[in-house]
């Protein structure tokens, strides 16, 4: 899609409010294939209102990011006149936060810039931050305090609370600390038009009215920009410990994953990697033994009581009958593991992975669709590569690995891909479920439907979306159902 | 408006006005649990009531529904916050509408004419069963009055081929004429020549032949058994099964109680005064009660009844002594039985041949196999938790039972829709009730199904005959009599 | 009664339809039937035009359809338990009755998943989980009369949702009768449905965005150990310290439950609960989970009991010493109840930390406003109930009561809490959401009103003060 160029007014308006440092007339940047008119960095809420003020008034199209993580991510905007950025093109060390800026369990939110913590107070297990701030800022801050962030989702040194809010990313830990949508007890949002708009609180419960929280969480900024996001801490666990099994396929993965779920162990964590997922992060799965065609690895978390851990340990492996080998990571490693989960994501686009696809269906009806994936495997030329978080019934699949793609986003995948794809999907979906390719959906050529069929109730999406939108202008088209 | 309002109602405003509605009654209520009405369950009463009683509204026929909507059980005073008696409250509206709009001649016939008087209910009785003998029972059901005399005889006329051959009293005043063989050859012996009052019948004990002594942890008493109408007129074996059963296991005499109706139809219609006579009738009647340990009956609902004669009969100067005094010696069987010591404690006396299981047994030995039979116990309100508290002595005697397996059923203190006159005010959520009833007893595998009163007992019959169910609905000292007498029975 | 401008006026012509789709006996229209369903556990009261049970999401269409062509407004009741005056029709239009809808559609151990319908009692769904080792976590204390489909509607709590979440985290789906009668479904059985979390967004509406007719449930793994213990405390700062205590030391109980003194003693007059008279706060705790590692993580408890100064901390051993730990917080209400012709609970949240100074604020609003009040806390979510005693029959103090109810929540508001934690807004609170939420929040609110309903006929004058003022005087 070609580039629309900026009315003047539009220009110098957004240069006098929020000043010709944080602006640029182009950008490099794409949005899922779509080259914004020009780019601006809204430092604070100031400049996020003014911006979104000057939106509604020369009636630009809006697309917001946080660390430009996911801008490949949904559908290509109808149009892209601005791209808003709560936070600088950087690595996080300038994105640290500063010291809370009240003493300590005191509230009292000042406006700060988007990338600052608002409200920190550790005694009452609440954090409010810009969204801005990285998620690996947010879990070293709560880690100061012998707390933990709940979130852990991909990429955590770029990835911004508002982004992954608005995103719904999750990570391995969702199992046990809850979805986005259980963490987030409050936000505020700025409207086009530059209305600011607070929802929630900062309690666990909280029946105040009608929960817009959870209405933004996963809005892939249709509504409005998140300005800023409390979320609720939780206490370190006295004990992490984490064991990681070569099963032999994927049904004795899927049979010990149903007897570790159906048990009264409590997992944190049971993730289960395809064999080239596996390989990716060989480092850290050291130990376990060559990955062999056909089989997967299951990894699975225990946190709580020493004591309680220890039983879940001993439990498991005896869960986990047919593995081939099975082995308990040394703590010091644990971390490293996660990291390397985290960083799957970069890793695959490095390998040359073109696609990311995230498949949710019911927990029992993974295996059946991740079993399309391997039998994908002989049809396409290079294998699809998935990691599942299985006690949530989702997986992150990789498609597209193959010399004439890599980075080059103008690549086409070959048919025999998007034929497995558009499989996985039926599948998926006919179990309740959906599969959406996330990021690189250039890939599949214009027109195709990252999002698959329409949501059932898209009448009340839209009819939401033009209240709050009411032109049209935030992220037009990029989320589900060409909202 | 308030000058329309009866005195005695405006005495309950503060109760009625105490009503949090928060609703805790409407799962415990069966009637709600069936219509989901809220004029059916007791916070929508008790907010009719309130309108009524602060004039939002009038006493008129059509608020009755709601009152009539009652099976008086008491399961939602036992979870309200509040402790509202919706039961009283519920008869003292029905008094007031009665008051109000009068009781139909024929109520009134009943109430103060024919229970009273158990020669004449004896006569009306035999008159319905010739009816239906001659193929009339539709034209005395059409009456209505079987229902409003008691609504046991018209179900009990559902399920019968026939009258019962004798009625209760007048089997056990002549047992020389019984065709019973329990007392076969005895009954010249085990006559004793009438003691204190005109008449009365006085059974003494009967020794246990095997063990060779007459002796129970009761010998030495006399126990006064309280003839309920439903044993006397519908299930005389039951009432003969008890005093046999008082007879053998007690050591206790047995004196045969010249009572009438305890009264309980009359005081659930609203007919306070009816009651109140009836009640004082039966003080009378009964006379010097020092002459018992305890007043005996296997009915739920006369003991229950009788235990609240002093509540009845509370402003009663002359009265309300002397029931307290009956209340006190007044016991339900199993509590009776349990109470003295006899329990299950005590050996069986024979080996108790169990239902086969053939299918199994076939497969296994090519034979039939004895398996435990399997008894569960429903609950009549008037005996369990809400009334008398008897909750533990049923299930206590049964599970001592040889050859038994007792099981527990789901919601067995939950009423089973009979409710005195309810299935005339409203059959289908009567049926509704009990078909639920059955649901659960069905749950249980059970073989029989044991309970403690007559009225429960045929709405029971009925429930197994409308579920075509084959489970066999006893009264508990029937299967008590069966199980540790068979050599008598 | 005099109709307000506006009310609903239900003709015989929409009867005759509204029978037609229902069935004659499951429509009530005359006046005395209409009486008995113009309350809920509210202090108001509002007359409906009508009655209308349903049976069936088409059922539920067919009705909602026939009353948007006829422009009549309606509320979705389930067993009007609603302690905000939720259910209460005050426009004086329909109440759609689900409790008949109460049948299990689905028990799917293997996709931890349950389908009911929304009648359904909430502990009903935990007695039906309870032979496959599952249960329902959100356990309001009226879980033994509520119903699921109001559950939903107030995103209801209870004393575990400190460790397990509350109803919104246990709901992944639902089937929905939109204000004009279509039907749409909400998420799934599946996480993360593409577009819009509607289900979040619907839990917690109060009834007025639609009608949930099918509710997919989120169910857990019964925990295989639990350990209870009681605390008596001689001052209720030393139990609130220990909440905060037991929390910041990284535990996660089941349960963090409290009772102040008023409440004891109420206890104890009517039941013997073992609790000493004269101890002014009760803390009662309960651990789930693995049973290794109980017993210590029991006595670390006790050990921060310990250095709060507690005076005496009981362990249940055996599952009856449980249930008499329990006898008491369960019989609370009854005891209160017992003391005073009428009651009122209050509902608000405070961050955890602020618990102390908040109880001292509840006591002065009780001498402000005159009146006793007795304090219940779900004291691990910063959840106050304090519950304030009057007689109904007199209308100062009905007054009184209610003002005081919006004093408690403004003082929740001032500590930086939520004027709602459990019971939703309804008529009580609207006043109230003004506290937390500004002008331009509330026109975001009002925009998810209009969204779903534009002709304000799901359950009108309800959670929004604006909506809540049109309709105010309709109520007695």
């Amino acid at each position: 899609m070609s580039r629309r160029e900026l009315p003047d007014d539009a220009l110098s308006a957004l240069e006098r409010l929020i000043g010709p440092a944080n602006q640029r007339e182009s950008s490099d940047l794409l949005v899922a294939g779509v080259r914004p008119g020009a780019e601006v960095l809204t430092e604070d809420i100031r400049h996020l209102e003014d911006a979104l003020k000057v939106a509604a008034e020369f009636d630009l199209a809006v697309c917001p990011t946080g660390g430009s993580t996911k801008l490949g991510w949904g559908a290509p905007p109808r149009a892209c006149d601005l791209l808003l950025r709560t936070a600088p093109l950087r690595e996080r060390s300038t994105l640290a936060p500063g010291p809370p800026s009240k003493p300590r369990g005191h509230s009292m939110p000042v406006p700060g810039t988007l990338a600052a913590i608002t409200e920190y107070d550790p005694d009452n297990l609440v954090v409010t931050a810009g969204a801005g701030v990285t998620v690996a800022a947010l879990r070293d801050l709560a880690a100061s305090d012998g707390l933990v962030f709940p979130l852990d989702p991909p990429s955590p040194d770029t990835s911004t609370l508002g982004g992954v809010l608005s995103t719904n990313d999750h990570g391995p830990h969702r199992l046990v600390h809850g979805s986005l949508r259980d963490v987030v007890l409050g936000l505020t949002a700025v409207l086009v038009g530059g209305e600011r708009v607070r929802a929630g609180g900062r309690t666990i419960k909280n029946v105040t009215g009608y929960d817009l929280t959870r209405l933004f969480v996963g809005s892939f900024g249709s509504l409005g920009v998140v300005s800023e996001a409390t979320v609720r801490l939780l206490p370190r666990p006295a004990c992490e410990q984490v064991v990681v099994a070569s099963m032999p396929d994927l049904n004795a993965a899927a049979e010990a994953v149903r007897r570790l779920l159906r048990s009264q162990l409590i997992p944190a964590a049971v993730e289960v990697l395809s064999v080239e997922s596996g390989r990716m992060m060989e480092s850290d799965l050291a130990g376990v033994g060559p990955p062999a065609a056909g089989s997967c690895f299951l990894i699975v978390a225990f946190e709580g009581h020493p004591v309680a851990v220890e039983r879940e340990v001993r439990d498991m492996v005896r869960m986990v009958g047919e593995a081939r080998s099975l082995v308990l990571i040394d703590p010091e490693d644990v971390a490293g593991l996660w990291s390397a989960l985290s960083r799957q994501r970069e890793s695959a686009r490095s390998l040359g992975y073109a696609v990311e696809l995230k498949l949710s269906v019911p927990l029992s009806d993974l295996w059946d669709v991740l079993d399309l994936a391997r039998s994908g495997r002989e049809a396409t030329d290079e294998g699809p590569m998935w990691t599942a978080s299985a006690g949530s019934g989702t997986a992150r699949v990789w498609l597209g690995c193959s010399s004439t793609l890599g980075s080059d986003t103008s690549g086409t995948l070959p048919a025999e891909s998007v034929a497995l794809l558009l499989a996985m999907r039926a599948a998926a979906e006919r179990k309740g479920g959906s599969l959406v390719v996330v990021d690189g959906g250039q890939a599949l050529g214009a027109g195709f439907g990252v999002w698959g069929s329409d949501p059932d109730a898209l009448a009340v999406m839209s009819a939401l979306k033009s209240k709050f939108d009411p032109r049209g202008q935030m992220n037009p088209g990029r989320c589900a159902g060409g909202l | 408006m308030d000058s329309e309002i009866p005195a005695g109602l405006l005495a309950l405003h503060e109760q009625v006005a105490k009503c949090g509605k928060c609703g805790f009654c409407q799962p415990a209520c069966p009637i709600y649990r069936t219509t989901y009405r809220e004029g059916h369950v007791a916070r929508g009463k008790h907010a009719l009531m309130r309108n009524i009683i602060e004039g939002e509204t009038v006493l008129q026929p059509d608020l009755r529904d709601a009152f009539d909507n009652c099976l008086l059980c008491r399961a939602c005073t036992d979870s309200c916050f509040s402790d509202l008696r919706t039961d009283r409250l519920v008869v003292a509206f029905r008094e007031a509408y009665a008051g109000r709009f009068g009781r139909s001649t024929l109520q009134r016939a009943i109430f103060r004419g024919l229970l009273p008087y158990p020669r004449r209910m004896k006569a009306l009785v035999r008159v319905a069963w010739i009816a239906r003998a001659a193929g009339l029972d539709g034209v005395a059901a059409r009456l209505g009055l079987l229902d409003m005399v008691n609504p046991k005889l018209r179900k009990a006329l559902e399920l019968r081929e026939g009258a019962p051959g004798m009625f209760l009293r007048e089997r056990l005043s002549r047992p020389a004429a019984n065709g019973k063989g329990w007392r076969r050859g005895r009954a010249a012996t085990n006559r004793e020549e009438v003691r204190g009052r005109r008449g009365a019948t006085v059974l003494p004990p009967i020794p246990e032949s095997r063990s060779g002594s007459g002796d129970g942890p009761g010998t030495g008493m006399r126990v006064g058994y309280w003839i309920s109408c439903g044993y006397n007129y519908m299930l005389p074996e039951v009432g003969e099964a008890t005093v046999d059963v008082l007879r053998r296991r007690t050591g206790a005499s047995v004196e045969i109680l010249e009572n009438s109706c305890c009264g309980l139809p009359a005081y659930g219609y609203g007919d306070l005064a009816g009651a109140r006579s009836l009640a004082r009738r039966n003080i009378e009647t009964l006379g010097d009660l020092s002459r018992f340990d305890a007043v005996v009956s296997e009915c739920g609902s006369c003991s229950g009844h009788l235990k609240e004669y002093p509540e009845l009969l509370a402003g009663d100067r002359e009265f309300a002594p002397r029931s307290r005094r009956l209340a006190a010696k007044v016991r339900s069987f199993s509590e009776f039985l349990v109470e003295i010591g006899v329990s299950g404690s005590q050996t069986p006396r024979a080996a108790v041949p169990g239902p086969t299981d053939r299918a199994a047994g076939d497969a296994a030995q090519g034979g039939p196999v004895v398996r435990p039979l399997v008894v569960t116990f429903h609950e009549p309100c008037h005996l369990g938790g809400r009334f008398q508290g008897v909750v533990r002595q049923p299930r206590e005697l049964l599970r001592a039972l040889p050859g038994v397996e007792f099981r527990e059923l789901r919601d067995a203190d939950s009423c089973c829709g009979a409710a005195g006159s309810y299935n005339m005010v409203n059959p289908a959520v009567s049926g509704a009730i009990l078909a639920r009833k059955m649901e659960n007893v069905a749950a249980t595998g059970a073989d029989v199904l044991v309970t403690e009163c007559p009225s429960c007992m045929l709405q029971l019959s009925l429930g197994a005959k409308r579920a075509g169910s084959n489970v066999r609905v006893v009264g508990i000292s029937e299967l008590i009599a069966e199980l540790q007498h068979p050599a008598s029975r | 009664m005099a109709l307000a401008p506006g009310s609903v006026i239900v003709t015989e012509q929409l009867l005759q339809q509204l029978r037609g789709l229902v069935g004659h006996d499951n429509v009530l229209w005359r006046w005395v039937d209409l009486q008995t369903y113009e309350y809920d556990a509210y202090i108001e009261k509002a007359l409906p035009g009508a009655v209308v049970f349903v049976e069936s999401t088409e059922q539920v269409a067919g009705v909602v359809r026939a009353l948007h062509r006829a422009g009549v407004s309606f509320v979705p009741r389930g067993c009007g338990t609603n302690l905000s005056g939720g259910t209460l029709a005050v426009t004086g239009g329909v109440i759609i009755e689900m409790a008949r809808m109460n049948r299990v559609l689905d028990i799917d151990i293997d996709n931890e998943r349950m389908v009911v319908e929304p009648g359904m009692y909430n502990l009903d769904v935990s007695a039906l989980l309870d032979p496959f080792g599952y249960f329902f976590a959100p356990d309001p204390a009226s879980q033994k009369a509520c119903s699921l489909g109001g559950n939903v509607g107030e995103n209801a709590g209870g004393p575990h949702c400190f460790k397990y979440g509350v109803t919104s985290n246990h709901v992944v789906g639902l089937e929905v009768v939109l204000p004009d009668g279509e039907v749409a479904w909400f998420g799934g059985k599946a996480l993360d449905s593409p577009g819009l979390d509607l289900t979040g967004l619907f839990v917690g509406s109060e009834g007025t965005l639609g009608i949930a007719t099918k509710i997919i449930l989120r169910i857990v793994r019964k925990p295989e150990a639990v350990k209870t213990m009681l605390a008596v405390y001689d001052s209720i700062e030393d139990a609130g310290n220990t909440v905060s205590a037991i929390v910041a030391a990284g535990m996660v109980p089941a349960t963090l439950e409290m009772m102040d003194g008023f409440v004891i003693r109420a206890v104890q007059d009517t039941m013997d609960a073992g609790i000493p008279a004269d101890a002014a706060a009760v803390l009662i705790l309960e651990l789930d989970g693995l049973a290794d590692g109980m017993e210590e993580q029991a006595e670390t408890m006790a050990e921060l009991c310990r250095a709060n100064n507690v005076r005496e901390v009981r362990v249940a051993a055996t599952e009856e010493e449980r249930e008499a730990l329990w006898k008491g917080r369960k019989g609370a209400f009854g005891a209160v109840t017992r003391l005073t012709q009428n009651y009122m609970v209050a509902d608000g949240c405070v961050p955890r930390t602020c618990l102390p100074e908040t109880i001292r604020g509840v006591a002065e609003i009780g001498r402000r406003r005159d009146l006793q009040v007795a304090n219940m806390f779900h004291a691990g979510d910063g959840n106050l109930h304090p519950l304030f005693l009057f007689d109904d029959r007199d209308p100062g103090a009905r007054e009184r009561v209610l003002a005081a109810g919006l004093d408690v929540l403004r003082l929740c508001a001032d500590m930086g809490g939520s004027v709602s934690g459990e019971h939703g807004i309804g008529l009580e609170k609207a006043s109230a959401m003004t506290m937390a939420f500004s002008e331009s929040d509330m026109r975001a609110q009002e925009w998810i009103k209009d969204s779903f309903d534009p002709d304000d006929l799901c359950n009108p004058g309800k959670v929004l003060p604006s909506r809540v003022a049109r309709w105010a005087g309709t109520t007695r």
